[in-house]
């Protein structure tokens, strides 16, 4: 049985990777619970996953002074998965450090950009929006239905 | 909670061919795990890896950079990476990102033994 729409789901978390693995596992069942093809589940599981290492990464180089820095939100809506993943820290990333194909990541050898780079292609929308002083928001959407479908006639 | 392990073995038929078989998730938590366990084979000599990833449950673009610069490393030394039947999951992951084109996949032990002696 699939869950009701819409419905908001909000995790504070602690900047720690011990964290990811739980974050992943609530992200799955929702996501199941919505009734998400298997693909799709993989898909936000992974691009969520990123998300959040980027901030355990890179947002804090100092132990920040919240205790639960790290947001994670998922709306539920009738027709989109929206989940932001935000931070008050120094930045975590960008698309500007994307590698654009697994060619480039390959070819150049550093291994890095490959989680922006995840996020952008497994989710239907990504945007990440970063203020000083205010910390990084990374929103992802993923469409229930196909963002261009179009309702055929009889 | 963590929840990597990491299991080494020889080859009984080509006993520079180190079988390590992962259990768990490869993610930014567990990777450092990962790295710490074949930065030592590698420095005891080991250039021919088998990577069994029949109990791998997950892996993140930090678990994807560490077999790379695994691969990267070994064939700097003569040596090759070939991974063992990834779990399904694992296998859609490599397979949506295109790396299944990058590394060298396996069904059976025979096989990677078979790619490892080329």
């Amino acid at each position: 049985m699939s869950l009701p729409r819409p419905f908001i789901l909000e995790l504070r978390c602690p900047v720690e990777m011990s964290i990811l693995s739980w974050i992943r596992g609530v992200i799955a069942q929702t996501a199941a619970a919505l009734g998400l093809p298997e693909e799709d589940l993989s898909k936000i599981e992974m691009s969520v996953d990123e998300a959040c290492a980027n901030v355990i990464e890179h947002a804090y180089p100092d132990p920040p002074e919240e205790a639960l820095p790290l947001t994670v939100r998922v709306e539920a809506m009738t027709d989109a998965l929206r989940i932001m993943v935000c931070d008050s820290g120094v930045g975590a990333g960008d698309l500007r450090g994307a590698v654009k194909s697994i060619e480039e990541y390959v070819e150049v050898k550093r291994y890095r950009g490959l989680g922006t780079h995840i996020m952008q292609r497994f989710m239907d929308e990504v945007e990440f929006v970063q203020s000083p002083g205010e910390g990084t928001r990374v929103c992802m959407v993923k469409y229930l239905t196909p963002p261009n479908a179009t309702v055929g006639s009889a | 909670m963590k929840t990597f392990e990491v299991d080494i073995r020889s080859l009984d038929s080509s006993p520079d061919v180190r079988v390590i078989a992962l259990n768990g998730y490869l993610d930014a938590h567990t990777v450092a795990d990962f790295d710490r366990c074949t930065d030592e084979l590698i420095a005891a000599g080991t250039v021919k890896i088998i990577l069994d990833l029949q109990g791998l449950s997950y892996i993140s673009s930090a678990g994807i950079g560490a077999l790379m610069g695994l691969s990267q490393r070994l064939k700097k030394d003569g040596g090759e990476l070939v991974l063992l039947q990834p779990t399904q999951k694992v296998f859609k992951i490599l397979d949506l990102l295109g790396f299944t084109r990058i590394f060298h996949l396996c069904d059976s032990e025979d096989e990677a033994e078979q790619i490892l002696r080329s």
